[in-house]
């Protein structure tokens, strides 16, 4: 299954920078490299925290995490800047920092109860979507995510997850499965409507 | 992509697109990002000294570019006990590695052999192909002739035979899996077929993956076959539609009827097709207030009534944060409204297992004749792992909710559960010996971690913050991982509790694709493969001190 053309696209689309009229050589690169950032920035962290909102089930740690990976993606701009599609880098910069506190969090509630400030998820709209989608293993979240949310490639999603991608295509494929067995129904409403 | 699928997504992603983000702050990511630049480079000086003085015996190497020159650190000067089999590194000609982690084995004479993809070769869509590769060093690998009619998943090595384990042409619409054995150093292979029998009325059966896993020791030859199957209902039971709900049972299925409720603790809901929940007792009184809250902020967690049918392998309640709480099983979260045996559904004992993923098991004396060896409860299909571990055979697997169980048999025919390992650890990664002990490395989160089986525990001895590969051989055990940064740090221990650290900056660039570690007996290789299509891969080689 492959996403529509048109689908939102998270890619860090990079921006050119205004022209700055700065005498100073070294300075004049730096403000280039802070407006493209702040391109990236503008453009991308919505798009990411929302994806990692799904992803997580916690809006809150989903943009706590992406200021995260908003931080260390300055701290290593001029890398991350050229790499085919540094919104993929820092989702998983970004899923990676969010498990660890989640692991964290799932620690101090065995040691001391419930932890405050944990939000629901988000199961306004479409509960059988989204209680669908909390089924799944966060490994095949994260797949799904970056497939049809962020509208990567398989293979930009095997990068941004690390790992490879035949292991997307599974994941996927386990994913699609399980969704389609626990949404059947809403494929009558589609074709109905 | 099926209208289903179609809607699926756009609701998905609709849904996505109405979370409402709060506003960011750039000036204050910017500033973050220049202030952990400059502890940055504090930091990294402060590490290289920490290291130099340190007494705990590491060994830090590092090979990278031009402005970080080659660095050993000898514990012996730094007045620490001096850990065995310290490594030295070389970086050698890139051509010639394996590029994916695939399943590694060392028979008698020295040579490894893998299940890889080309040399060097980084795939640009879909699951690359592999073939069978041998080396006498770990670094460099030459092609195997593979047997011609299997497709091979998992290799092991007794002696001078070497045996595969792979699928063959389709038979009955789900691949056949069947075993070749090589006693000449894979120049001729012969078949050893499995007795699998996944027999099921017309239709109703559909075998869509295989885990195989084979291991070889002085007690014989296991083969462990984990098959993710499905079940049509309606093909087997008169009336029966898409809509019907079912679990698999030992004996059989249970048709499911209305949920029962009240099976979860309070604040959870189930994730099961209905929701089951309660706001009854089990907490204290300060967390059922807090579950109240957030029951009444969120009723939708807790509203579903409808089932949409299909089958239930378990029924888990999901806390307020969306972790798992409890799991409950199908018949107890839901009225049985009716049952059937697998023989009065047409289906056979083998397509029943795979249906409730448990793994098939089958031994061999002789390397040649398998016979199935009576199921083992527990021992699952999912993440499914099987050795020799020189007294006789060791397996995981993970069972539900996510926890990994490692097995023991001293003949191949009857095993028994280790204690469990920590909850944390998703699956097992790699089984070996080191040091004389049984060793897991497990997935735990985002990384992976060490554990040693001693005096009938399970102790952590090492781990990695990030995903690592991992290898057993003679010369011990090893783990390669690497940052996001493409930095990489290979882990090694000659005997599972003492261990050597070494880290390469960017030894494939900002980003590689893949990392593979192989334990030779007498050096541990690491192949690092760049990101970029047609860039060959960097060999990573340490070698013990003379």
């Amino acid at each position: 299954m492959e996403p529509r053309k048109g689908d939102q696209r998270v890619r860090g689309v990079i921006s050119p920078p205004q022209e700055t009229s700065h005498d100073d050589q070294a300075l004049s690169v730096r403000v280039m490299r802070s407006q493209v950032f702040a391109s990236f920035y503008a453009e991308t962290r919505e798009p990411l925290a929302r994806a990692l909102t799904v992803t997580l089930g916690d809006r809150d740690l989903a943009v706590e995490a992406v200021d995260e990976g908003m931080v260390r993606a300055f701290q290593r701009w001029t890398r991350v800047s050229q790499l085919d599609n540094p919104g993929g880098w820092v989702y998983r910069v970004s899923l990676n920092w969010a498990t660890s506190v989640l692991r964290k969090r799932r620690r101090a509630r065995a040691i001391g109860g419930p932890v405050e400030g944990v939000v629901d998820p988000p199961t306004a709209a479409e509960p059988d979507v989204m209680r669908a989608l909390a089924e799944l293993d966060i490994r095949q979240r994260a797949v799904v995510v970056c497939r049809y949310i962020l509208g990567f490639s398989e293979a930009e999603t095997a990068e941004a997850l690390s790992t490879r991608p035949g292991t997307v295509k599974s994941r996927l494929f386990r994913a699609n499965r399980l969704l389609s067995e626990r949404l059947s129904h809403l494929g009558k409403d589609a074709n109905n409507g | 992509m099926a209208d289903l699928d179609r809607h699926l997504y756009d609701l998905i992603r609709d849904r996505a697109g109405r979370i409402d983000i709060p506003g960011g702050d750039l000036d204050s990511v910017s500033a973050q990002g220049r202030s952990r630049r400059r502890r940055a480079r504090v930091t990294a000086s402060v590490v290289a000294a920490a290291v130099a003085g340190s007494a705990t015996g590491i060994v830090v190497t590092s090979i990278g570019g031009s402005h970080h020159p080659t660095r050993v650190v000898d514990p012996a000067t730094s007045g620490s006990a001096t850990p065995a089999a310290q490594l030295n590194w070389h970086q050698q000609s890139a051509t010639d590695g394996l590029l994916m982690e695939y399943q590694l084995t060392a028979p008698t004479g020295g040579a490894q052999y893998a299940v890889s993809t080309a040399p060097g070769a980084t795939p640009t869509s879909g699951p690359p192909a592999q073939a069978l590769y041998r080396s006498t060093n770990g670094a460099d690998w030459q092609a195997v002739p593979a047997p011609s009619n299997l497709s091979v998943a998992d290799l092991a090595a007794s002696g001078n035979s070497i045996y595969d384990v792979g699928t063959g042409p389709a038979t009955s619409g789900s691949p056949a899996a069947g075993v070749a054995v090589s006693t000449d150093g894979g120049a001729s292979w012969t078949d050893a077929p499995l007795p699998v029998s996944m027999t099921a009325p017309d239709g109703a059966l559909t075998v869509d993956d295989q885990v195989l896993r084979v291991a070889a020791g002085p007690g014989g030859v296991v083969v462990g076959v984990g098959a993710a199957a499905d079940l049509d209902l309606s093909r087997v039971v008169a009336g029966a539609t898409s809509q019907t709900a079912w679990a698999p049972t030992v004996q059989g299925i249970d048709i499911l009827g209305a949920a029962r409720g009240d099976v979860c603790p309070a604040g959870s809901s189930s994730s099961g097709p209905a929701t089951p929940y309660t706001t009854g007792s089990g907490l204290t009184a300060a967390q059922q207030a807090q579950a109240r809250r957030k029951l009444a902020a969120s009723p939708t967690t807790v509203a579903g009534a409808h089932a949409p049918g299909g089958e239930v392998s378990s029924v888990s309640c999901v806390g307020s944060d969306g972790t798992v709480v409890s799991s409950v099983p199908p018949a107890q979260a839901y009225q049985v409204t009716s049952s059937y045996t697998w023989a009065q559904l047409g289906i056979s004992d083998d397509a029943a297992l795979a249906l409730q993923g448990d793994a098939i098991f089958f031994h061999s004396s002789d390397g040649h004749t398998f016979t199935r060896v009576d199921s083992q409860p527990g021992l699952q299909s999912d993440g499914l792992t099987l050795i020799a571990d020189g007294r006789g055979f060791a397996a995981a697997s993970s069972t539900n909710p996510d926890q990994s169980v490692v097995y023991q048999s001293a003949d191949g025919l009857s095993w028994t559960p280790t204690s469990l390992l920590p909850s944390a650890v998703s699956w097992v990664q790699n089984l070996g010996v080191v040091g004389g002990n049984l060793t897991a490395v497990g997935s735990v989160g985002t990384g992976s971690q060490v554990f040693q089986l001693v005096g009938g525990q399970w102790v952590k001895t090492a781990q990695s913050d990030s995903s690592a590969s991992a290898s057993f051989g003679p010369l011990g055990l090893a783990l390669a991982s690497s940052d996001s940064s493409g930095n990489v740090t290979v882990q090694f221990s000659p005997d599972g509790s003492q261990w050597q650290s070494h880290s390469f900056d960017q030894p494939a660039g900002a980003v590689e694709a893949g990392i593979m570690v192989a334990v030779g007996a007498d050096r541990v290789a690491v192949t690092v493969t760049p990101n970029q299509v047609g860039q060959p891969a960097t060999v990573l080689v340490g070698s013990p001190l003379a």
